[in-house]
């Protein structure tokens, strides 16, 4: 080992939360503040309320924003600052639900750098919490990116009607697109959807009948909820992001059924 | 100019509605074989120009660097009647150029005519560029007729005997023969061959003023004899009434080239790939006047006063002022302001114009070279023209003073309307002007024209030549990860099969992506040799690269095929080594895994892991560098040809032919592009100005290994970049 290597600390996967500084765990701030380089995926801080200026000031650190699209090149500059001591990586959410850090843990792991991980809510379980549906329903996951030159994610709508097949629930992701700072709007992206299920070569069973439930800015303290048919959803516009759709299974439970029509937007 | 030129103007409109009493024709030719002489003397002796204009002062080289030069830049038409067995015919000519920088013109006047003189030097015979216009008129199956010019040379300065003149003149035309067998469409491969005994061939002096042909002499009574004396005594008055040029030429030219009614039976399915059993499919093949207007755009001019001059064919229908018309394939239309026949310089207006004619319209603000005007919004557009060769040679623009920028701009944009062999490239970012042309003339010619005609003051570069990057052999598979490492993409790339290439430079296959015959497509490649599995995977064309997809049954791919292509594209837009364009290159994607989630599978991922395999697989199939080649062919004296060869020599010229006739000797070699600047100087101070030479483009080759790595940091360095290109580790990562 070389002598560097003495010094080599721990490096921490920190999630962060849906909210601001305060939905850090405790666990998770007292390794930020205990580390001697703090690094931050960058669109975290802005698809959440973390304010990085208060953050610095409480673990009296600097944090280094890393842009997401130069990630890949921070690898040596990370490893290097671990070689130095404790080092952490705040990511949004729980740091490997949506996100995508795996060939950094295992570039880590290769090197011999122990990794620690500190679990957060993650939007997965946070709308499935707040909706009240029953996480043993949930099916696949789908996600509706920005339409690329008119070509239309069907991927995303055979998950739906997949998973509408089996009676499951499924959680559909916006897209974000840090570099331009635009969020996918939950009426956009249900308007893609309908667009989807008109021009499917197989037809399924999802219309602008079936039901949906938009949550927006979980997490936060302006966190709304809304459910209704796709063709009332449609023509809302839900506000600041980040939003995400769930379309629920046709058949509900009776506790879901009473905990959808809190959220009804036509009142029933 | 006089009284009979007015009454024939007169004529003209009349005469325009006769159509089997037409012919529109081009003159072609290698450079300097006397084209412009003889249409001013056809002119002349038509009445059209007085006889002192012709000839000498070249009334078709109007232009002011033409005149300067002693050269023709643009084509120039023009319309004369002639009378012929009783009837008059309406021959509307252009005179093309015959320099290989403007073969561009070229090419679009053979869309324009039905028929075409190939004219060839007695002294020269038959030359690389003559058989390049040939080619680009059989193409457009534009029927030859031959005249073999300057036989005053060959008498007075061959100084050749009557029969060995006719050997040259039968080996003259058994050359051109064979050309015409070689490059004729298959339908008339047999039957547009040049003959004596039928008048198909004509011979004479342009710059003397006559011409004779077989047909001629048995009406005339008119032995070769007698004017092989005539020649030789140099008594050009008497010879040009005995043997008069518009007689024989035009004879030539109504007896044996078709008129349009004829002519756009078969043309019209070859330029236009639309239902031929549409109602506007009909109107053209019939040349029907009171049709469905078809006018295809093949030159503009902007007029300082009249804006744009747009000239070209009309198919079918007329040309009227205040008729609307559509530029096919977009939803754009515009009014007709004028309608214009081109006397050479100048414009005669007119009421109409109908079928079968060439013509010019007045204000149509855009139209650009190529475009189809039609009263009928649905129709398919022409085909494209396509000219062989590409722009070879850039020079980077900067006004003198900065706040000329706005007008240099809008020069530039003007001068590339005008000039559709042109190609400009304005970056407001890093304030790089560049304008691309076929050679060092043409671009020496644009800027004289920036600075005299348009008054803007500029700076100009020295010339930079254009590159390609290919791959010597087959690399790849390689991988290529996205950004977020959730996807790989596996790709292999290989030198593209030259028969496959000659069906993308041939149009047999068309750019772009989404093809929509598909089946022919593929039947086409296998004909060409690719594997059936390998052809039926052909996603994308882009210059003359292909894109195949090879894999089989990958899940989502299909929802990132674009996001491929788009990556394809990029690549082959900007090659590793130099950020030069690509060429001759096969991609091939082989394998790829994909994230489930598309989101995580999306442009920021997909494109630069895509680019990256391309890159990587390049560089493990070797990156070369393709530089762009000339022929030059140099006419000399003896006594001078060691200045000639040495001069060549120092250039990286590599000397392919050398061949002697009488006195003279003719040094063909192949010489770089980037070598060849400022050759025009060298060679006349070498040589003290007494020889005679031209150049032909002779596409891409290789740049040899050992100048590779300098050239690269070359032009690396001038586009800002670091001067050694990356390698592969740095695409792996
Ligand atoms: N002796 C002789 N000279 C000729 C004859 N025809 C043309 N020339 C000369 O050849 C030179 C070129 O003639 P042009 O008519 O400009 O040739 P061109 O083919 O139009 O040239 P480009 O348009 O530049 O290709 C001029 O110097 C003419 O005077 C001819 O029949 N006999
Ligand atoms: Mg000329």
């Amino acid at each position: 080992m070389t002598k560097e290597s003495e010094n080599c600390g721990i490096f921490y996967f920190v999630g962060a939360g849906l909210g601001d500084e305060n939905d850090l765990t405790i666990k998770g701030f007292n390794a930020i503040k205990g580390s001697k380089t703090v690094f931050m995926e960058q669109y975290t801080s802005v698809s959440m309320g973390l304010d990085v200026k208060k953050l610095e000031k409480l673990i009296k650190n600097k944090v280094n924003i890393l842009l997401r699209k130069d990630l890949e090149n921070c690898y040596e500059r990370i490893y290097k600052s671990v070689l130095e001591g404790d080092t952490s990586f705040i990511t949004a959410g729980d740091p490997f639900i949506a996100t995508t850090h795996h060939d950094l843990l295992l570039w880590l792991k290769k090197r011999n750098v122990t990794v620690k991980v500190i679990n957060n809510v993650s939007i997965i379980n946070a709308v499935i919490s707040i909706t009240g549906l029953h996480a043993y329903k949930f099916g696949k996951i789908a996600s509706i990116p920005f339409p690329y030159k008119n070509v239309l994610p069907f991927s995303s709508l055979n998950v739906i009607e997949d998973n509408l097949s089996i009676n499951a629930h499924t959680i559909v992701l916006l897209d974000i697109d840090t570099e331009n700072n635009r969020y996918m709007k939950a009426n956009e992206a249900i308007s893609i959807i309908l667009e989807m299920a008109e021009k499917a070569e197989k037809k399924g069973t999802l219309n602008d009948k079936s039901l949906g439930i938009v949550v927006c800015r979980a997490g936060s303290d302006k966190l709304t909820v809304s459910s209704g048919m796709l063709s009332e959803l449609k023509k809302i516009n839900f506000g600041d992001p980040l939003h995400t759709i769930i379309i629920p299974s046709r058949l509900l439970h009776f506790t879901e059924e009473e905990a959808i029509s809190l959220y009804a937007i036509n009142g029933k | 100019m006089g009284h009979l030129r007015e009454e024939l103007v007169k004529k003209i409109p009349s005469m325009m509605r006769k159509k089997e009493n037409i012919r529109n024709i081009g003159i072609v030719a290698h450079i300097h074989h006397g084209k412009t002489t003889l249409s001013d003397n056809l002119l002349a002796a038509a009445g059209m120009i007085s006889e002192e204009k012709a000839g000498k002062q070249l009334y078709l080289n109007y232009d002011e660097q033409e005149q300067e030069r002693k050269l023709t830049i643009n084509n120039a038409a023009v319309s004369i009647v002639h009378g012929y067995e009783g009837k008059e015919y309406l021959i509307n000519l252009i005179d093309t150029p015959g320099h290989v920088d403007f073969g561009g013109d070229v090419t679009r006047a053979m869309r324009v005519v039905d028929g075409a003189i190939v004219l060839v030097c007695a002294v020269e015979g038959v030359m690389a560029q003559t058989e390049t216009v040939l080619r680009q008129a059989l193409k457009e199956k534009v029927k030859p007729v031959l005249f073999i010019n300057k036989v005053d040379r060959a008498i007075n300065e061959l100084k050749l005997t009557s029969k060995m003149m006719q050997e040259r003149f039968v080996s003259i035309i058994e050359e051109v023969n064979q050309l015409i067998y070689k490059m004729a469409p298959p339908e008339f491969r047999n039957k547009w061959y040049v003959r004596v005994e039928d008048g198909s061939v004509a011979f004479g002096s342009a710059y003397q003023n006559w011409a004779i042909s077989w047909p001629y002499m048995k009406k005339t009574n008119i032995s070769f004899k007698d004017i092989y004396e005539l020649s030789v005594s140099g008594n050009s008055k008497d010879i040009s009434n005995k043997a008069k040029i518009n007689d024989v030429v035009f004879d030539m030219v109504v007896k044996h080239l078709p008129d349009p009614i004829d002519a756009q039976k078969y043309r019209t399915p070859n330029i236009w790939h639309g239902d031929i059993n549409s109602k506007i499919g009909k109107d053209m093949l019939t040349t029907n006047v009171d049709g469905d207007t078809a006018f295809m755009v093949t030159d503009i001019t902007i007029d300082p006063n009249a804006g744009e001059i747009a000239t070209g064919r009309l198919f079918s229908g007329k040309l009227k002022k205040g008729l609307e018309l559509y530029i096919a394939g977009t939803k754009i239309k515009e009014k007709v302001q004028q309608v214009n026949l081109f006397m050479g310089p100048e414009r005669l207006m007119v009421e109409e114009v109908t079928a079968g004619n060439v013509a010019a319209i007045i204000g149509f603000e855009n139209a650009i070279v190529g475009v189809t005007l039609t009263t009928n919004p649905e129709m398919e557009p022409f085909e494209e023209i396509v000219h062989v060769s590409e722009p070879v040679v850039t020079i980077a623009i900067e006004p003198k003073n900065t706040q000329d920028l706005p007008k240099l701009i809008d020069t530039m944009k003007k001068v590339a309307k005008e000039d559709a062999s042109l190609r400009v490239e304005i970056n407001n970012e890093t304030g790089e002007h560049l304008l691309s042309g076929m050679g060092e003339l043409h671009l020496e010619i644009t800027v004289y024209r920036i600075i005299n005609d348009h008054k803007v003051p500029i700076e100009v570069s020295k010339p930079i030549v254009v590159y390609r990057e290919s791959v010597l052999k087959e690399g790849g598979p390689f991988e290529g990860k996205s950004p977020n490492k959730h996807n790989r993409f596996y790709l292999e790339v290989s030198p593209l099969d030259e028969k496959v290439v000659k069906l993308i430079k041939d149009g047999e296959i068309p750019h772009g992506r989404k093809f929509k015959d598909i089946k022919q497509i593929i039947n086409k490649l296998v004909e060409a040799g690719m594997e059936r599995d390998e052809a039926k995977g052909i996603q994308a064309v882009y210059g003359d690269n292909m894109f195949i997809d090879y894999t089989k049954g990958i899940q989502n791919l299909n929802e990132t095929m674009e996001l491929c292509l788009d990556a394809f594209d990029e690549v082959m837009a900007k090659g590793p080594l130099a950020s030069e364009k690509i060429s001759k290159v096969k991609v091939k994607l082989v394998d790829a895994k994909l994230h489930e989630d598309s989101i995580h599978r999306g442009p920021a991922q997909v494109i630069p892991a895509v680019r990256n395999s391309i890159y990587g697989a390049l560089c493990q199939g070797k990156r070369i560098l393709l530089e762009p080649l000339q022929k030059v062919i140099v006419n000399t004296s003896q006594d001078l040809l060691s200045s000639v060869t040495r001069e060549l020599q120092k250039r990286r010229g590599e000397i392919l032919d050398l061949s002697t006739v009488g006195d003279y000797t003719t040094i063909t070699a192949k010489v770089p592009v980037a070598e060849m600047f400022g050759f025009s100087d060298a060679i006349r101070s070498a040589t003290a100005g007494k020889v005679m030479w031209n150049t032909e483009n002779m596409g891409f080759e290789k740049v040899p290994a050992e100048l590779l790595n300098t050239k690269v940091a070359e032009i690396r360095t001038r586009k800002g970049l670091k001067p050694e290109p990356y390698d592969e580790a740095y695409y792996s990562s």
